[in-house]
């Protein structure tokens, strides 16, 4: 690190240059980024969903996902009246011999089947399938959402389906990030003054913040050239991009005041910063960096995508923190100080944290306990979680249009056309095996949540629904509805076919699965495989499933590793972990109680849906675990130096808290002005994000830090430093440590000029 | 451990200062002095600072660079640590304050002896 600081103070001007030329050109270049990402990628790719669904487009017509779907409502009277009947057909026709749409059909261009008519007669679907990968779709969906909305002769249209639900989230998701970075990066500006108490140093980690996030927008532009990026996580670099810089720069701008303030030169408090505060800060941001990482083991695009933006901004973030911001301060030298408003006070000498911690390890059983209790009540709603996935009550209906149209199918339509289960059958033939098909569409319909089968040999109503003009449950053969029934037949694949099961209840909840698991339970004499937005949920929840063993299992270990060459002891790393997951476990509880439960929903401004998205846990796992271990990194490091002065372990941990405590203090509610950007956003997923990183931040920053850690390490004295012997001996070889300042070192560096 | 490139006529140590670490020459010399009396030199191989480190007293002499040299630098922690973790480099260590002591209690004998033949 010494050497590093050698060559910054000495390239200063340099690396300043250097750093405006980037921000310049990245923020040029990565300005477009947006159109670059994916609006979906919550997919695993290789799952049987996935590759059913491909087959199914493949050999049949109108067998692909309801992408977009127009939502058709009669200006008055009825769908089948003359003049509506007319549009409908030609709005049908025009939808279909449009550029990037597979193929189109509605009520009017399948001889007026009625499940696709609404209960009042008034509304009618015309369903859409199109072309190309989820991008292209996105983009088909965005130049054709205008030339089929609003009036159109004697109907209104509305659009809604899958696509455009993405398209709609995607794009009200950016708008959020725009608005919450116009919130929160004033309210931080303030923030940081407040903690800086000086204008200029201030400025500083801001600076740091800006280098991070416009380089991430280029990292992301090159990495979506060659792999699929999630739009969603422009919103982690944005947060994690301000939030860690306003760390990093908090420690880094600290140090380097409290150097200057000894009365050193320039020269050798920057060298001095680098080798304490950079030296920490680089530590971190590895730890931070690796934790991210285990989101790679996931198949889903979105996943992978937050480790792709978190990593560029951490790693972004920590080389601007101990590049270019000690650059700053040596060209700055004591005008780091201009603008002074106040003089905050000095972070040295007790203070609060420092009493605090005496006061628990005075008394440390009392609060484990009580903490530890206080934690696993917050932790008890997770055991319930109920894992689900986006979909178009993700946004409030007055920011939606599609979520408006959605609603309106939920309330005006018998059955849910748009989410059915699409079941393959091969090497069944749709005119030769007619018997089996008929016999596993019977079973199929029998099964509760099923509303109707449809499959090459006919129309198969549930006991409770008619297909108008027949009677309740009673079967309508396919040659009355020929056009209906063709798409189950293909040229290319005459050996196989298709069932349609159609659902009357929510596709993406635990009616849902269940409905999912008795199909796939259905006897048949054949193998099929099913493809739908139900499927899909459940394949993307056993992917994260299989791998999440691993997630963990390298995200602990490595942090074992990590701090362990940091500190030398076998149990206080065991403890962080432990401790971290407490505080995770508490705070994805407190989500649930919150957000599962639909508490709060009118003042969040949120739908409840009965479940959390199956992402947001593991999301918030990982980057809450790394910024947990950031705090854990610094205060750590503190401790330790202290012990190895004199082992006295209690007064390392009073000292070790005190000297971090305002700093660590400021660096969580910097943060927490920054979630509470995110937490604003009309979008449920990013809500989620927001106010569950919020709370871990919160409950580790504080109730953690101040009462469990001193209690634990009293509690265990000279046991937290224990190693083996071959293991303390390793550990000096290779472990990490942080050179106090050293005279012998300053000078020497000052003889480098 | 980190290793230090000093020009000549650097102090390496300064009488009085605050102890902060332990130093070994890896080449090059130095003289130690006390005041404007120059005690010894030493070259590659001596060690010096421990004692600040040991009592927490202030630096008992000044190390002066006499040429370019070149010496690794064990901080305080990293210098307890050690002592703890390897018992027999303690008692090296002590061995040698005690030649120091030992050396220290000749000169002040033959001093005496000078002073009252």
């Amino acid at each position: 690190m010494r050497r590093l600081a050698g060559w910054v103070v000495r390239r200063r001007w340099f690396i300043i240059v250097a750093a405006v030329i980037f921000v310049a050109v990245a923020g040029f270049a990565g300005s477009g980024v947006h159109q670059e990402l994916s609006a979906g990628g919550f997919d695993d790719p290789g799952s049987e969903s996935a590759h059913t669904s491909e087959q199914l487009v493949r050999r049949f017509v109108g067998a692909g996902e309801p992408e977009f779907v127009v939502l058709v409502t009669a200006r008055s009277g009825s769908v089948d009246d003359e003049a509506v009947d007319a549009a409908g057909l030609a709005i049908t026709e025009k939808l279909a011999n449009e550029r990037g749409v597979d193929n189109a059909s509605s009520y009017w261009s399948l001889d007026k089947p009625p499940p696709l008519k609404s209960r009042d007669g008034s509304q009618a679907l015309i369903i859409a399938e199109l072309d190309g990968e989820q991008g292209e779709r996105v983009e088909t969906a965005e130049r054709l959402f205008p030339k089929y909305s609003g009036r159109h002769g004697p109907v209104d249209l509305g659009i809604t389906g899958l696509t455009e639900v993405v398209r709609q989230v995607s794009e009200r998701s950016s708008k959020d990030l725009e608005r919450s970075e116009i919130i929160t990066a004033p309210i931080t500006g303030i923030a940081l003054v407040l903690v800086f108490g000086s204008l200029v140093a201030a400025s500083l980690p801001l600076i740091v913040g800006i280098i991070a996030v416009v380089g991430t927008l280029l990292a992301l532009l090159l990495i979506a050239s060659v792999t699929e990026v999630s739009v969603f996580s422009l919103n982690l670099t944005t947060g994690l991009g301000l939030g860690l810089s306003v760390d990093y720069g908090l420690f880094i701008v600290s140090r380097y005041r409290e150097e200057m303030a000894k009365g050193v030169s320039t020269r050798v408090a920057v060298g001095r910063t680098m080798q304490t505060a950079g030296r920490t800060v680089a530590f971190s941001a590895i730890t931070v960096m690796i934790s991210l990482t285990a989101l790679l083991v996931f198949p889903q695009a979105y996943l992978r995508s937050f480790a792709y933006s978190g990593v560029a901004v951490v790693a972004i973030a920590g080389i601007a923190a101990v590049v270019v911001l000690p650059a700053l301060l040596a060209v700055l030298g004591a005008k780091v100080e201009v603008g002074r408003i106040f003089k905050p006070r000095e972070t040295e000498g007790g203070g609060f944290w420092g009493r605090q911690a005496h006061r628990v390890m005075r008394q440390p059983w009392p609060y484990a306990i009580g903490v530890s209790a206080v934690l696993i009540t917050l932790a008890i709603p997770f055991l319930h979680i109920r894992l689900g996935q986006v979909d178009d009550r993700v946004v409030q209906p007055q920011v939606s249009s599609a979520r408006r149209m959605t609603d309106a199918i939920r309330e005006g339509f018998p059955t849910r056309e748009s989410s059915a289960m699409r079941v393959l059958l091969r090497d069944v033939s749709p005119t030769d095996d007619t018997d089996a098909i008929d016999a596993f569409a019977k079973d199929l319909r029998e099964i509760p949540g099923v509303a109707r089968v449809d499959a090459a040999t006919g129309f198969y109503p549930s006991a409770d629904q008619a297909i108008a003009p027949f009677g309740k449950g009673e079967f309508v053969p396919a040659d009355l509805a020929p056009k209906l029934a063709e798409r189950f037949f293909s040229d290319a694949f005459p050996n196989d076919t298709w069932v349609n099961v159609v659902p009357d209840i929510e596709p993406l909840s635990k009616p849902g699965e269940l409905l999912l698991e008795r199909v796939r339970a259905t006897p048949a004499p054949f193998e099929f495989t099913i493809a739908g937005p139900t499927a899909r949920l459940v394949d993307s929840k056993e992917a994260i499933q299989e791998q999440l063993p691993l997630a963990i299992g390298f995200i602990a270990l490595v942090t074992f590793l990590l701090l362990f060459l940091m500190t030398g002891s076998v149990l206080v790393p065991i403890k962080a972990l432990l401790l971290n997951v407490l505080s995770l476990t508490a705070a994805f509880g407190a989500l649930v109680f919150i957000f599962q439960e639909g508490r709060f929903a009118d003042f969040l401004g949120y739908t409840p849906t009965g479940s959390i998205d199956t992402f947001t846990p593991l999301l918030l796992f990982c980057i809450a675990f790394g910024l947990s271990m950031d705090y854990e990194v610094f205060l750590l490091s503190r401790i330790k130096e202290e012990y190895d002065y004199d082992h006295d372990n209690e007064r390392a941990v009073a000292v070790g808290l005190a000297k971090t405590g305002r700093i660590v203090t400021a660096a969580a509610l910097l943060l927490t002005i920054v979630f509470l950007g995110l937490a604003t956003s009309e979008v449920l997923q990013v809500k989620l994000f927001g106010v569950g990183l919020l709370l871990a931040i919160l409950v580790d920053a504080f109730l953690i830090r101040a009462t469990l850690v001193p209690a634990f390490m009293r509690l265990a004295g000279r046991v937290n430093w224990w190693a083996p012997k071959f293991l303390r001996r390793w550990h000096l070889r290779f472990g990490i440590w942080e050179n106090e300042p050293i005279k012998l070192l300053d000078r020497a560096f000052e003889a480098e000029r | 451990m980190e290793t230090a490139s000093l020009p000549a006529g650097t102090p390496l140590v300064e009488e009085g200062e605050e102890g902060d670490a332990f130093f070994v020459i890896l080449d090059g010399t130095a003289s130690v002095r006390k005041g404007t009396q120059t005690l010894a030199d030493v070259g590659p191989g001596a060690s010096f600072g421990e004692l600040a480190l040991l009592d927490g007293e202030p630096r008992s002499a000044s190390v002066i660079a006499t040429v370019d040299v070149s010496v690794a630098v064990l901080g305080v922690r990293m210098f307890r640590t050690l002592l703890r973790e390897f018992p027999e480099m303690a008692i090296q260590l002590i061995a040698g304050l005690a030649g120091d002591l030992r050396r220290a209690r000749d000169e002040l004998a033959e001093a005496t002896r000078d002073r009252n033949p």
